[in-house]
């Protein structure tokens, strides 16, 4: 089934040079899908248009065959989850913030999640501000997966992190997404990096989109 | 008795004057063009303020006294619009209706349920105490405004992250909603505390010099207190509503491009 479709997408900013033109793009059930390209190509607007955080400037986009204008924005988001590249956390424990969109979430699904991600269980006691950018983008990973979401859009997540916690969290990501069966964007830089799941590859240069 | 000072008597604030271009130059502040430059504004525009009053008073009409308090809100507003974001195409419009909104309702409260004056329309107590309350609500909105706006500039990353848990924006800038609020209230509130021990307000010592009794000055500064707070509240709400209708679109996107 498909979660997401985008058809003739294109972006420009007041003046500059157009972002994306006329972009076809899916992204099916279960699926994972890498987008490379290099710094200011677009690759995080690309990933704004399709947690509609940004609209475009013209083309359509649908969530499970609905456009995105018929889909109530507050729904699409939470199914279309974005877990952007600098971690925001708010003031608070990090149960705070993970019970912050999902108040009703079951401890032992949490507890669930943290240890998925290599994350103690006494976590969700520490003062969410004080962790390090590896745990925060872990911790803000289970936040958005909380949400139960069909698809994740991941903008380059592990940028802050070193090799080691880069190793740790592509591992884990993977596990957890096939558990889920739930379908992923992620730009990245590191597309070729061994280990990563066999998934579509899609260079986006110069507002086109290739490799689809 | 009240003592109406005569024109040679008030020109004697000539020595003050004085004093203080003397001490700026002394002390090179480099502040003697300005003061100057103000000294002429203030002495005009309350003079002129006065005979307005004056006129509209002696004149009679209720049509006159809101014709003279509209003029005043649009100037408000124009005051007000320009601490907010010069993008938004309708600020001015709504720094004007978060003063409008917020005197009328304070307004209201006060000359028609409080003190009850006759005619509704009676220039000598609608015209200062509306011009009191319009200058409380452009201060509020303006600082509320200006304040919201810049947290929200500041904190866009926080708010998009809430946008993409599935918050609305109204969600979304609680807080920064809040702590524009608490902003613009916190210095009514610190004078509710010292009035009357620390300072009298300058409405309190007018009344007491132009022969009240200070018993009498006394309760109306108390309904002036109370209506100020309440007209900061009324207006700052206003208007960071307003704002946030302004620089989120329908789909509850921020419109990163008005700021």
């Amino acid at each position: 089934m498909e979660i997401i479709r985008a058809e003739k997408l294109s972006q420009s900013f007041d003046g500059s040079a157009p972002i994306l033109s006329n972009v076809d793009f899916s992204l099916s059930a279960g699926e994972v899908v890498y987008v490379t390209g290099p710094s200011g190509s677009g690759k995080s607007s690309f990933l704004r248009l399709l947690n509609r955080l940004a609209e475009p400037r013209s083309g359509a986009l649908f969530f499970k065959g609905a456009t995105y204008d018929s889909t109530d924005v507050k729904t699409l988001r939470k199914k279309i989850q974005l877990v952007q590249q600098t971690p925001v956390l708010f003031d608070g424990t990090v149960m705070d913030n993970l019970l912050l969109a999902t108040p009703l979430a079951g401890k032992e699904r949490i507890k669930r999640l943290l240890d998925d991600f290599n994350l103690p269980p006494d976590t969700g006691d520490k003062i969410a501000k004080k962790l390090s950018v590896g745990q925060a983008q872990r911790v803000c990973m289970v936040r958005s997966l909380l949400l139960e979401p069909e698809a994740i859009l991941l903008d380059e997540p592990t940028a802050p992190l070193d090799d080691d916690n880069k190793e740790i969290f592509y591992r884990t990501f993977e596990r957890v997404r096939k558990e889920l069966g739930l379908a992923a964007v992620w730009v990245t830089h590191d597309a070729d990096r061994a280990g990563l799941e066999k998934g579509r590859r899609l260079h986006l240069e110069k507002g086109a989109l290739s490799g689809r | 008795m009240a003592v109406n000072p005569s024109y040679a008597d008030l020109s004697m604030v000539l020595i003050l004057m004085g004093a203080v271009l003397f001490a700026s130059w002394r002390e090179r502040l480099g502040l003697e063009r300005t003061f100057l430059h103000a000294s002429i504004r203030t002495v005009l525009q309350l003079f002129l303020a006065g005979y307005v009053i004056e006129a509209v008073f002696n004149l009679g009409h209720w049509y006159l006294v809101l014709t003279l308090l509209t003029l005043m809100s649009f100037v408000a507003a124009h005051e007000g619009a320009k601490r907010l974001p010069s993008k938004l195409a309708w600020a001015p419009a709504m720094a004007w209706f978060a003063i409008f909104a917020g005197t009328f309702v304070n307004t209201f409260v006060v000359t028609e349920i409080i003190i009850k004056i006759d005619p509704w329309w009676s220039p000598r107590y609608l015209i200062p105490l509306a011009g009191m309350i319009m200058g409380n609500a452009l201060n509020s909105g303006a600082l509320a405004g200006e304040r919201f706006t810049s947290d929200l500039k500041t904190q866009t990353a926080e708010v998009e992250t809430m946008l993409s848990l599935g918050f609305s924006s109204g969600e979304a800038t609680m807080e920064i909603k809040r702590k524009a609020v608490k902003g613009a209230l916190i210095p009514t509130l610190n004078s509710m505390f010292t009035v009357g021990i620390v300072h009298l307000p300058g409405m309190m010592t007018g009344q007491i010099l132009s022969g009240a009794s200070p018993v009498t000055a006394t309760k109306y500064q108390i309904i002036v207190m109370f209506m100020i707070t309440s007209t900061v509240l009324t207006s700052a709400l206003i208007l960071i509503e307003l704002l946030r209708r302004g620089l989120f679109t329908k789909a509850e996107q921020v419109r990163h491009n008005l700021f």
